[in-house]
């Protein structure tokens, strides 16, 4: 991730070293300046060094601003290629994704780990580049004064930033990932408090809920007090190594001016140079430890880029024309390949004009074939034509162009209602006007404040379930598709508001097919044939007339809500 | 500069706080002696003539010195870590108990995911106030007094400068903290919106793969994400430059002591090791002021932060619901004249709604989508407050008691635990024999059993890998267990099946016969089986009574009727 930034990074890094080289320079000249004038030489003596003094003090700030500010803006570009490549990355396993894994955890990881390799750069990276060119500039400086100073302050260098972070690392890698699943607990616990407060309250167990909250807070705190802990003790031991090898650098500089191998006003100079160029080696615990966090979030992030993306054979063709029939043989797909099969040798086609119902219990791979039919999940056995072409030799986008889903789970984007019915169609005011009125949803949208121009909120919240899928089934007739499928996109609805939304989508989509998912068979009594789906396999099909008039699956489903009537 | 609040909050932990404000003075005095003792190692050797064997004490006193430093460095540091996480702590629960104060009707209407969220990171990012600016800041009133004191000793001159460039620091930094207050605000909308709009792709990736907006979407992405590095590297730049003059004025403090203790010891007016002292305590004067310029960020986003924890604490109370008191007996729930309008709204929800609820029995409320029966189960949960009429049991106020009413909504939650603590929620004491005949009840025994862990698979978000229908009845079989005298149920059955519909309605029925089911029907077949069925148009009760009466007049439930067989015919 680091690669479009590789200079930027090295740039900062030596602006970094740099910033410090003026502080070892800027605390030379001056002890050279004090120890110089204490054997009271004339003027002559100090006058370069009192430049020095001036030149470095200012040259240290204008170099540390720079160098912060290059190191963020590379921060910042590193975080766009992240958030991107991480949607990039999870975009070809979703549906399939959200059968085998659990959507809440995929979610907290993209965010919050998103979040934490933000600090990589600056905090981590950069300041560990600079280091490294402090710990080989500085003890050459110093060993150029007394050998042996050069020495200890090298290995008061690696000390204080090696071997002490690595201490650190070692006894925080527990807290650091027991915080981590600490937090996550914390947010669980959070949400279940805040979306889960209807329920909390129906069951009078607020306090449940907000004794989990304090739990979960309470356990993040120890795990991050530990971290802090380790963190603070790594930093002041790195410190006191720092005055230490002054202490050390002072004294040899004095043995070597003892023996006359060293003038006198060097010692001074060589101590206190010495104690500037720490600088950089005493932020390293800091950086290690952010290292940790980061490498540890990017992992995660990497392990779901890596992971083979299910395929989903396509071509590059372009769509037929006419698209219509639709031609599915023999449809087999199983999500995992130790599950059972999710559809098992599904036939079905779909004319222009006609209407095909699904029905079937909840798990019965209603779903599953709607998604299969927008190319979107990989399918074992069995194959889709279009207008006598196999789906597998069409583009993938250009395939679903011609298709229009309402999923089950159809996600309304917090934009205004517009902007939700035009997606992937572009409509103007006019066609999202007629899809609206088509799928039964202009007489709410226009009691809404700001009518078309009301802002759904978060999925939607702002809307009813029944409001929210009819501008969803209105963003997929704007569509104008060849092949419409409604995933039981009268759910949410009164049966008469259903009934009268299917007659007049079906009347919108004219020429084109319509697939119909419902667990109401009286919402599709009117359907040109009727699938009866149990476990992947079709166990009925005909007209309504014919299978009511049969025992079978369909006619028990159907009877128990004819009592209704 | 940092918000009042917090400071007021950060009273209970004053006792850690001050004493990691004393340890930063014992560390400014200790740095008095460390770099004492090494000017005067230096000043042995360099003008006594001494050897560095002879001068070893006054090195001994610098690393001793040192030595306390650093332990009290490490001390202040661990106390204000721990004063911090527990002030933490207990903001956050203020809030969670605040957040559920204000009740399921004000709540569910605002954000919760923005709730969620000022409830953990919000918080979270109070904390570094707490544990660094706040005992830094005492640190950095003490401890440049303790050196000034010290340097004043050993040459006045010096210590006059520092005393007059010492106020220019945090003069500087509050004229460019304002500045960088301002654009904070600016970048947490920033922050907000991203985090959102990240949320939003995520959640839709399979929408937006279905209509092939997937590189549009990306585009956006970026272009957002670029949005939010600009509005904070407007605020890096400022931010950054108050460190930057902070700097700038520590270092040229130090120059102009170097530089004229060098010139007073070249014309010998002054002695070395004072100077060296001097030199070396200048830049500790302003050490410990920078660190906390350093540390300013933390107010910048506290603050920030503050406003929305302290926004959600003292915003008007709380118009949630309120306990019942109310030692009501059994008896059956009279409705008078009840009205209620949202906040905002210009229609009224309900209007004059006058019914009399059965004490035990199947009530089916029916309407259209708007018709105003999700606004009369909340009243009769108690999450809203009639603004017209009364609800009253037995002759007395109907305020509902913790636990009296179970509901079942038609988005039902289940929380991030096992099966079994689900539906223990509803009713801690049950027997596992009790959860699988609730779970029998409600159809959901069968595919529990299947689950990997049974009863003890963890949920995840919103039924994690359960289909819709599967966590629908899960919480339905929470909502049979509750012991509570009023049930209400909000389209049980939106998402079952037809045949897992019976089995539930007869569920639902049998529960009927001991206690009040309330029941937002959709299906004619639970109007049949209810004692009454109240149908609501437009916030008014248009009809009640039983189905039959209802069927066989004109009306506006006896179309409903026609409608409905009509779309069966």
């Amino acid at each position: 991730m680091l690669g479009p930034i590789r200079h930027a990074l090295t740039f900062g890094a030596l602006l970094g070293a740099a910033t410090v080289g003026s502080s070892v320079a800027l605390l030379a000249c001056s002890a050279f300046i004090i120890s110089r004038a204490g054997q009271q030489p004339t003027m002559e003596a100090i006058a370069v060094p009192v430049v020095g003094v001036r030149l470095f003090g200012i040259l240290r700030g204008v170099l540390r601003y720079l160098e912060r500010l290059v190191v963020h803006d590379a921060t910042f570009q590193v975080l766009a290629d992240v958030r991107v490549g991480l949607l990039r990355a999870a975009a070809p396993h979703v549906p399939g994704l959200w059968v085998t894994e659990k959507r809440a955890d995929w979610l907290a990881r993209a965010v919050s780990d998103v979040e934490a390799l933000q600090g990589f750069v600056a905090r981590a990276a950069a300041p560990t580049l600079a280091a490294v060119v402090m710990a080989i500039a500085v003890p050459i400086w110093v060993g150029s004064l007394a050998p042996l100073g050069g020495w200890v302050c090298l290995a008061g260098m690696l000390c204080a930033g090696w071997l002490i972070p690595a201490l650190t690392r070692l006894s925080s890698r527990r807290p650091s990932r027991e915080a981590l699943s600490a937090r996550a607990g914390l947010s669980e616990a959070a949400l279940d408090c805040v979306q889960g407060l209807p329920e909390l309250t129906a069951m009078g167990r607020q306090e449940e809920g907000l004794a989990r909250v304090g739990s979960a807070a309470a356990a993040m705190a120890g795990s991050q007090w530990r971290t802090s802990l380790a963190q603070a003790a790594g930093a002041w031991s790195a410190q006191a190594l720092a005055w230490g090898a002054t202490g050390g650098v002072l004294w040899l500089c004095a043995v070597e001016a003892s023996a006359g191998r060293l003038p006198h006003v060097m010692v001074a100079v060589g101590a206190l140079g010495a104690l500037a160029g720490f600088e950089t080696a005493l932020g390293l615990p800091a950086a290690w430890q952010q290292a940790e966090v980061s490498r540890a979030a990017a992992d995660r992030v990497e392990e779901l880029a890596d992971r083979p993306s299910p395929v989903v054979p396509e071509g590059d063709e372009t769509a037929p024309q006419p698209f219509l029939p639709i031609a599915v043989e023999g449809l087999t797909l199983r999500y995992a390949p130790d599950a059972p099969p999710a559809l098992d040798g599904v036939s079905l086609e779909l004319r222009p004009g006609s209407m095909v119902a699904l029905v079937g219990a909840s798990g019965s791979g209603k779903s599953t074939l709607a998604w299969a039919l927008c190319g979107l999940l990989p399918v074992e056995g069995g194959r889709v034509t279009a207008g006598g072409k196999p789906q597998s030799s069409i583009d993938g986008d250009a395939w679903r162009a011609r298709i229009a889903l309402v999923s089950q789970d159809a996600h309304l984007f917090d934009a205004t209602v517009a902007a939700n019915i035009a997606l992937g169609s572009g409509a103007g005011p006019a066609e999202v006007h007629d899809a609206a009125c088509a799928a039964q949803a202009d007489g709410f949208v226009r009691s809404l404040p700001q009518g078309y121009d009301t802002m759904v909120g978060e999925r939607g919240s702002s809307l009813s379930g029944g409001q929210r899928r009819r501008i969803a089934v209105a963003r997929a007739l704007a569509r104008g598709a060849d092949l419409t499928i409604l995933d039981e996109a009268g759910a949410d609805l009164d049966p008469i508001t259903e009934a009268e939304m299917l007659r007049s989508a079906r009347r919108h989509c004219g020429q084109g097919a319509l697939l119909v998912i419902s667990h109401r068979p009286a919402a599709v009594a009117d359907a040109d044939e009727t699938l009866v789906l149990s476990d992947g396999r079709i166990t009925q099909r005909g007209r309504h007339a014919d299978l009511v008039a049969a025992p079978g699956p369909y006619r028990t489903l159907w009877e128990a809500q004819a009592l209704a009537g | 500069m940092i918000d009042k609040r917090l400071l007021r909050d950060a009273l209970p932990e004053r006792g850690r706080l001050a004493a990691a404000v004393l340890l930063g003075g014992l560390g400014a005095v200790a740095a008095c002696v460390q770099w004492g003792g090494a000017a005067g190692f230096v000043d042995a050797v360099l003008l006594r003539g001494k050897t560095a064997g002879q001068a070893l004490p006054w090195l001994a006193a610098f690393a001793l010195a040192a030595a306390v430093r650093a332990v009290a460095g490490l001390s202040a540091d661990a106390l204000s870590a721990g004063a911090g996480l527990r002030l933490r702590e207990l903001l956050r629960a203020r809030l969670a108990r605040r957040i559920v104060a204000m009740g399921p009707a004000s709540v569910g209407r605002e954000r919760s995911a923005e709730l969620t969220t000022t409830l953990t990171e919000g918080v979270d990012s109070l904390e570094p106030a707490f544990s660094q600016f706040v005992p830094q800041a005492g640190v950095a009133l003490l401890a440049p007094l303790i050196i000034l004191v010290a340097v004043t000793w050993r040459d006045p001159i010096s210590g006059a400068i520092l005393f007059i460039t010492g106020p220019l620091a945090p003069l500087f930094m509050a004229l460019i903290g304002k500045l960088a207050q301002e654009r904070s605000q600016r970048q947490w909308g920033a922050l907000a919106v991203l985090g959102a709009h990240l949320l939003d792709s995520l959640e839709g990736l399979a929408t937006l793969r279905a209509y092939g907006q997937v590189s549009r979407r990306l585009d956006e992405t970026r272009a957002a994400t670029e949005r939010f590095r600009d509005a904070t590297m407007d605020v890096v730049r400022i931010a950054f430059l108050s460190a930057f003059a902070l700097e700038m004025i520590g270092t040229l403090s130090t120059a102009l002591v170097a530089v004229q203790v060098g010139i007073r010891l070249l014309y010998g007016r002054m002695e070395f090791a004072p100077a060296l002292t001097v030199l070396m305590l200048a830049p500790e004067f302003h050490a410990p002021l920078r660190a906390l310029g350093a540390r300013f960020h933390t107010v910048v986003s506290a603050n920030a932060a503050a406003s929305r924890v302290y926004g959600l604490l003292e915003g008007p109370e709380p118009g949630g619901p309120t306990a019942g008191d109310s030692e009501a007996g059994p008896g059956a729930i009279t409705l008078r004249g009840v009205s209620y309008r949202y906040p905002g709204a210009e229609a009224h929800a309900l209007r004059g709604a006058t019914l009399e609820l059965p004490e035990r029995g199947l009530v089916a409320v029916v309407g259209r989508s708007g018709a105003g029966k999700s606004t009369l189960a909340r009243l009769l949960l108690g999450w809203i407050e009639p603004a017209e009429g009364s609800l009253s049991r037995a002759a007395a106020a109907w305020r509902p008691r913790p636990g009296e009413t179970a509901w079942l909504s038609q988005q039902p939650y289940l929380f991030h635990a096992t099966v079994a603590q689900n539906l223990r929620t509803a009713d801690p004491q049950a027997s596992d024999e009790r959860l699988w005949e609730a779970l029998r009840m409600a159809s959901a025994d069968g595919f529990v059993r299947d689950l990997p862990r049974g009863l003890d698979t963890m949920l995840g978000d919103r039924g994690g890998r359960l289909s819709v229908g599967q966590a629908q009845r899960i919480a339905l079989a929470r909502t049979l267990l509750q012991p509570a005298p009023l049930v209400i149920l909000d389209e049980p059955t939106s998402n079952l099946d037809a045949l897992t519909e019976e089995a539930v309605s007869a569920s639902v029925q049998r529960m009927a016969s001991s206690r009040l089911v309330v029941v937002i029907a959709h299906r004619l077949q639970t109007c049949r089986a209810a004692d009454l069925v109240v149908v609501l148009e437009e916030g008014v009760v248009t009809q009640q009574g039983r189905y039959d009466d209802l069927a066989s007049v004109r009306g506006p439930f006896a179309d409903l009727v026609r409608a409905a067989q009509g779309v069966a015919a």
